[in-house]
């Protein structure tokens, strides 16, 4: 049986699109009975996709430089791009940040919200530096196949991933399309 | 007219002259897809989803271009579906369509065209320009970020309400609608009709009370008539668990045709007014819960002395029973009787070239007869003659104060089908008016069921009496010692309270049904929509109680 290894990885994102992935249930057993092997994704926490790589699938827009690292990471190792969520395939409610000059947007997170007491912005080589315009994935690589939704339904990333598997082109509509 | 025929995707078909593509598609049943068009405006070929091929040179818009004798035209080849499939991503990719928390996203136009075509990302990426949010109107939410540029708001407010408030300003892709070309929506002279909210496509313009509580199909949509004026609107009623969402215009009543006016659409739901929830006696100078039975039992003790008076806002079922029981000694709390009689229907504003409107402002009240005389006037070139009419004398160069009638009326004469509208008058203009023997004669009853008072005998009159009733909604009352007063009304305000000394609650706005008689003398049936408190009396109820008493 071929075997067809998938990673995964978050950028500026809740998650949820995971949480989805995982609402697949024991679907995701018959995908790996298909011949999917799942290797780096922050279920698994692996953290860096092996060169070779046949499907990348990330979620999250793209934000800092930290994540434009991983995109381009992906990119390079994986021979099929997958955006999963509206914040990858779109850009997402993240957005909203580019009409905010940056240094605003940080100090009203980290030391001017109401509750916070003693405030400082955080800093230091781990931190990422914020881009100039939060991102879809697509402004920064070439994306093979997009799945919008907020999150999509489990239906549809499960269709993507039988379709990929079964060397169709996946092509979303009607119930499994959806972009909220 | 002659007619052409024309070939739609292979099929032939014949078509008077003045049709458009898109229409002769239809009658051939081809869907072609769309955005800016709407069946009750006039097209405009802005948003180019529309596009087809038909015959050499571009793609032509279906909905803005005639048929012509012999046209071919092939609605669905390759290259039209990638056409149509750019025009979406250039729309998506002008402004900040977010889906994920917009308020008509499930109800949006520009989504659904977004889903059918399989947009499943965007080309051209969006989300670096923030355009405006005004939310300065009470009634209306508009975020330009979610607009498309159709125009549909523009064109309703100019063709079917006739306000003539909403304008593109700018050019190009600083294209931005506008309220009198630069003003917030409430310093606008926008009237609140609300057209524009029922017809935007996406959720640029958004009605604030009902946002976020439902899609359309989480409603009901009850189909009924409104009782705010005797005009009877065609209303549908989005209704959620017993909560009215929001009331649009009925597109198919012959009365109106999905035009509304505040006093309909918005100012009901707005209601801040107290509710009386259950029968209160005052006994001591404090107020007692007291049960149906108990109230009645009072109002039957004084019946022999009491005189109702009543507000032409009620059902006819409730006035009849109210005449029933009192017979001579029931009365109008408004005047009944028109000042001049009537001679002109709604139809006659449709071809008259001449309005001459006294002594009624028709952006306050009736507002949708106001919209049939606006939209006319400067497209189809009737004149408006304004004669002390509030707000509607300034839209006109033609505004006259009752002084200079002789004038106004010289005016008018100068046109053909010349129409007067008119509800109350002062003494000495009414006589004046009547004698205009070419005039048609348009009158507006002052309440929602002033005719049915005049049907039912019921006329006029001032209250005098000791022992009073009183029954409406906008009750207004002066209480001398010794009166002894019973107040029927939905609303427990603190004049009443000072005023009343038993209070009994009835149904408000859309909780009950009635019947009604407009100005044109139609019956028209009003459904009960949403279920008042418990504790407050049907109109049928208080029937039956007045039969016994």
């Amino acid at each position: 049986m071929k075997r067809v290894t998938l990673a995964s990885d978050w950028l500026e994102s809740c998650s949820g699109c995971h949480m989805s992935l995982l609402d697949m249930d024991e679907r995701l057993v018959e995908l790996v009975q298909m011949g999917l092997v799942i290797t780096a994704t922050p279920i698994t926490d692996l953290k860096v996709p092996a060169p070779g790589t046949d499907i990348g699938v990330l979620e999250g827009a793209v934000s800092t430089d930290h994540h434009e690292e991983v995109v381009r990471l992906f990119r390079e190792r994986c021979k099929i791009l997958v955006a999963l969520g509206d914040c990858a395939v779109f850009g997402g409610i993240h957005t909203m940040r580019n009409y905010i000059p940056i240094e605003e947007l940080l100090k009203r997170g980290y030391v001017t919200t109401e509750s916070t007491v003693g405030g400082k912005i955080p800093q230091g080589p781990g931190i990422g530096k914020h881009l100039k315009k939060c991102m879809a994935l697509n402004e920064v690589v070439k994306v093979d196949f997009y799945i919008p939704g907020c999150p999509p339904p489990a239906d549809a990333i499960y269709q993507v991933l039988k379709d990929i598997l079964e060397g169709k082109t996946p092509e979303l509509k009607e119930e499994l399309l959806k972009y909220d | 007219m002659g007619k052409v025929r024309v070939k739609i995707d292979g099929k032939e078909i014949e078509v008077e002259e003045g049709k458009t593509i898109l229409e002769a598609a239809k009658a051939l049943g081809i869907e072609i897809p769309t955005l800016c068009y709407h069946e009750k405006l006039l097209p405009y070929g802005a948003c180019r989803m529309c596009l087809v091929e038909a015959g050499p040179g571009a793609p032509k818009p279906a909905c803005a271009t005639y048929v012509t004798d012999g046209m071919e035209v092939k609605t669905s080849t390759p290259e039209v579906e990638e056409i149509r499939k750019t025009v979406l991503q250039l729309l998506f990719g002008e402004r900040n369509h977010y889906c994920m928390y917009c308020e008509s996203s499930g109800d949006c136009e520009l989504q659904k065209l977004g889903y059918k075509y399989g947009l499943d990302h965007f080309e051209f990426p969006p989300y670096e320009e923030k355009y405006p949010l005004d939310i300065s109107h009470p009634y209306i939410l508009f975020d330009q970020n979610r607009c498309v540029l159709c125009r549909r708001c523009a064109r309703a407010c100019a063709e079917l309400g006739g306000h003539f408030v909403l304008e593109v300003k700018n050019r190009g892709y600083q294209s931005l609608i506008a309220a009198d070309l630069n003003s917030q929506f409430a310093q606008s002279s926008c009237v609140s009709c609300g057209l524009c909210v029922q017809v935007c496509p996406t959720g640029a313009l958004v009605d604030k009370r009902a946002a976020y509580l439902g899609r359309k199909e989480q409603a009901e949509v009850i189909k009924t008539v409104c009782d705010r004026c005797p005009v009877g609107c065609g209303l549908e009623v989005y209704r959620r668990a017993n909560f009215i969402l929001k009331v649009y215009g009925d597109w198919d009543s012959p009365v109106n045709q999905g035009v509304l006016c505040k006093n309909g659409r918005y100012l009901p739901l707005y209601e801040e007014r107290p509710r009386l929830n259950f029968p209160k006696l005052k006994e001591s100078g404090a107020w007692t819960r007291v049960s149906p039975d108990m109230a009645f039992k009072v109002i039957s003790e004084k019946k022999g002395s009491a005189s109702v008076y009543l507000e032409g806002s009620l059902p006819w079922e409730l006035l009849k029973a109210f005449k029933e029981a009192f017979e001579d000694r029931t009365f109008a709390l408004n005047p009944v009787s028109p000042p001049i009689p009537p001679s002109a229907v709604l139809k006659d504003l449709e071809e008259a070239d001449t309005y001459i409107v006294v002594g009624v402002d028709l952006n306050e009240r009736y507002g949708v007869v106001g919209s049939m005389i606006k939209r006319r006037v400067i497209p189809q070139n009737a004149r408006l003659i304004a004669v002390e009419a509030g707000s509607l004398s300034g839209i006109t160069d033609f505004s006259y104060e009752y002084k200079d009638l002789d004038t106004a009326l010289g005016e008018a004469r100068k046109g053909n089908r010349i129409v007067v509208v008119y509800s109350g008058l002062p003494e000495g203009i009414s006589e004046r008016l009547r004698v205009e023997s070419s005039f048609k004669f348009l009158f507006l009853p002052f309440e929602a069921n002033t005719m049915a008072l005049k049907e039912l005998g019921i006329e006029h009159r001032a209250p005098v009496e000791k022992v009073k009733i009183f029954v409406g909604e906008n009750l207004s009352f002066t209480r001398s010692p010794g009166d002894f007063i019973v107040v029927f009304t939905p609303y427990e305000t603190g004049e009443l309270r000072e005023k009343a000394d038993l209070l009994i609650p009835i149904p408000g706005y859309l909780e009950d049904e009635g019947t009604f008689v407009t100005l044109e003398g139609r019956r028209v049936h009003r459904q009960k929509v949403i279920t008042p408190a418990e504790g407050v009396l049907t109109v049928e109820e208080v029937s039956s109680r007045l039969e016994k008493i």
